[in-house]
């Protein structure tokens, strides 16, 4: 287990609430603001899941997923560099800007991209009436199922 | 009977005749087999114990409860390889997908000439792996219950006349769900907290769990006992200690916290071979898209493998992963996830692991904890070239209309003619998106101290009383997965203890 110092905890505290519109503009951008998609899923709770799942990580991953947070959003050099920050850009811009991330040359840009779209798109497709709009029914039932047993029979 | 430092309000001191640090493939094993011929057995899990009906269908609740790290845990390295781990009672047990390999006979012959370990014979062995197969009920795969991405790949190899089989598992009635990573929901998966830790339990065994390592008590290098930490479920140390006095402390914490626990110790320090030699067993794998629907996610998704690649170092295995997890693995964004996300249920699946030749170590680092340094080498970037290309091949001869792969540059496969794109074309190791699931060998066993951490008695080279038990023993990559190995090293160091030969 590891032990969080005081400076570690305070910067914890500062930083876990902080960059929410920017990760809610990162998920929107994530699934080109597809109405097919979002009409299925509660953002704000989304959201919020994932920023509780990213404040309880440890210590480094939550500093490099904040860190890489606000790179995007700035477009801060060495990794990227664009006058206008990624939430006041279109939504094709958004699309066009975020490709540069997954697809650069530059490994550990794309490192970073990784980090934070596994644990965006993950949140996003953990929705119930998502997984079964493409077809999970069959298996979120079957956990249904088991989960109105009586305990002793799960 | 379980202990947990949830609820302890009180300091504990204790006596045992063993003590074993971790709940794994390793340490529930040795607890059991310890109890069962008489000893007081204690054993210290970070980890809580879930029940089975506490086990979920959502990736980030089984995330924050069942992985360490919350499932974050990765190397740093070219190319930075994610590795799940279990932080619970029964360790990665509890979260793995239940694929049982014996030992191959090519890897125990290597240990026997190569490494000098001479008392690790197949015919040693052979009475160990029949026991821990009955205890764990290890049975083919039914392809009644596998996952159709599996069948078609079945399918697939025979039409080409080559061979595969169905998986030997460790389970009980399985129903298939598909949901073995978030932890089985109905127990038919034989992972320790259902199998081995319930008999130690009956036999007089004690598990603390939420309870964490803290140093061992040590008289003139003599380990004599343990030190740990109750803490909180949520993390919190809840202020009180368990010190364990015991002559027999068995460290079985996984090859990552292993090698580190005995450096902050302390313990072993001057051995060079403590915390390097990792092996991972790195593994991909490629989506095909079918016009047919193939609903991989229903049935058992790792059911199926094949050794036509054996040779060059790769088992294909088959793999098939919710579309939650799918979803970020996947190297698309936006409009093209939206599609690939739609087109799921269309996607059959099919990955391999390598027996790789690249090794790495277990460091600590500031701000990181402990952590892994790990670079493929060229050799093992063309495994992975060409189980790439061997799978994709398969798929587009079988008919799949699309190929989707994990590799930087080389993203989807529509015909042959990109399959060989890829095989000539240029592949680095950052260009490799992989996981891996089996690290072995950061203590490994060797003859000498020179070439290991632990003789082939499991005990640390210059210490009285202490024992390593778990994957981080492992000598050499086996290619296979390793928890029946795990399980059988476990056996043997419980029977070398206890004064007993195992016998058919």
């Amino acid at each position: 287990m590891t032990r969080m110092t005081l400076v570690q905890r305070l910067i914890y505290n500062f930083f876990s609430t902080r960059g929410r519109r920017m990760l809610k503009e990162l998920i929107i951008t994530m699934c080109a603001d597809d109405h097919a998609v979002l009409t299925h899923v509660r953002l704000q709770r989304v959201v919020l899941r994932t920023e509780k799942y990213i404040s309880e990580l440890p210590f480094f991953y939550f500093m490099t997923f904040k860190a890489t947070l606000y790179l995007i959003n700035y477009a801060l050099p060495p990794l990227s560099w664009k006058l206008k920050p990624f939430m006041w850009m279109p939504l094709e811009r958004r699309l066009q800007y975020l490709e540069e991330w997954q697809s650069s040359s530059f490994y550990y840009k794309r490192t970073l991209f990784k980090m934070v779209q596994c644990v965006c798109v993950s949140h996003l497709y953990s929705e119930r009436r998502l997984l079964i709009s493409i077809g999970f029914e069959k298996s979120m039932q079957h956990r249904q199922q088991r989960s109105e047993l009586p305990r002793e029979q799960q | 009977m379980i202990v947990d430092g949830d609820e302890v309000g009180n300091d504990i001191d204790e006596h045992f005749d063993a003590v074993v640090i971790g709940s794994g493939a390793g340490g529930a094993v040795v607890a059991k087999e310890l109890a069962e011929g008489g000893m007081r057995v204690a054993i210290i899990e970070d980890g809580a114990y879930h029940k089975l009906s506490s086990h979920t269908d959502l990736p980030y609740e089984a995330l924050g409860r069942l992985y360490r790290d919350k499932g974050f845990t990765t190397t740093l390295g070219k190319p930075a390889i994610p590795i799940p781990m279990g932080r619970a009672l029964g360790g990665t047990t509890v979260i793995n997908s239940g694929t049982c390999f014996r030992t191959p006979k090519s890897v125990l012959a290597h240990w026997n000439n190569d490494l000098d370990l001479k008392s690790l014979t197949e015919e040693s062995f052979s009475a160990i792996f029949d026991r821990v197969e009955k205890e764990i009920n290890v049975s083919e795969a039914d392809f009644s219950v596998m996952s159709r991405a599996n069948t078609i790949f079945h399918e697939i190899l025979t039409k080409k006349g080559v061979a595969g089989h169905p998986l030997k598992r460790n389970i009980r009635g399985c129903e298939g769900c598909g949901f073995c990573c978030y932890g089985c929901p109905t127990g038919a998966k034989q992972s320790m907290d259902v199998s081995y830790l319930p008999k130690a339990f009956i036999h007089g065994a004690k598990a603390y769990v939420n309870c964490t390592f803290e140093q061992f008590i040590i008289e003139n290098n003599r380990v004599t006992g343990i030190q740990a930490n109750f803490h909180r479920y949520a993390g919190a140390n809840n202020g009180h200690t368990l010190r364990i006095k015991a002559p027999r402390v068995i460290m079985a914490a996984g090859t990552f916290h292993t090698p580190q626990l005995l450096r902050d110790c302390g313990v072993a320090v001057e051995n060079r071979n403590l915390g390097r030699n990792l092996t991972l067993h790195p593994a991909t794998k490629v989506f095909a898209r079918f016009d047919e629907e193939i609903r991989g996610w229903e049935g058992t998704p790792q059911a199926y493998y094949s050794e036509v690649l054996k040779d060059q170092g790769i088992t294909l295995e088959g793999i098939f992963v919710p579309p939650d997890i799918a979803a970020m693995t996947v190297p698309f964004v936006g409009r093209r996830l939206n599609e690939f996300m739609r087109e799921y249920k269309h996607m059959a699946t099919f990955g391999f692991l390598i027996s790789d030749s690249s090794s790495g170590r277990v460091m600590k680092l500031p701000l990181l904890g402990t952590t892994v340094l790990y670079n493929l080498n060229k050799a093992d970037v063309e495994k992975f070239r060409k189980g790439v290309a061997y799978l994709a091949r398969v798929f587009l001869e079988g008919g799949a209309t699309k190929v989707y792969t994990l590799l930087h540059g080389y993203p989807e496969f529509s015909t042959l003619a990109d399959v060989e794109r890829l095989e000539n074309g240029p592949l680095k190791a950052e260009d490799i998106d992989c996981m891996a699931f089996h690290p072995l060998g950061s203590c490994r066993m060797g003859s000498t101290a020179e070439t290991g951490v632990v003789g082939d008695d499991f005990r640390v080279y210059g210490w009285e009383g202490l024992y390593i038990c778990d994957g981080s023993v492992i000598p050499s990559p086996l290619g296979v997965n390793p928890q029946v190995t795990i399980m059988a090293f476990a056996t043997r160091l419980a029977y070398q203890m206890l004064g007993k030969r195992l016998t058919q």
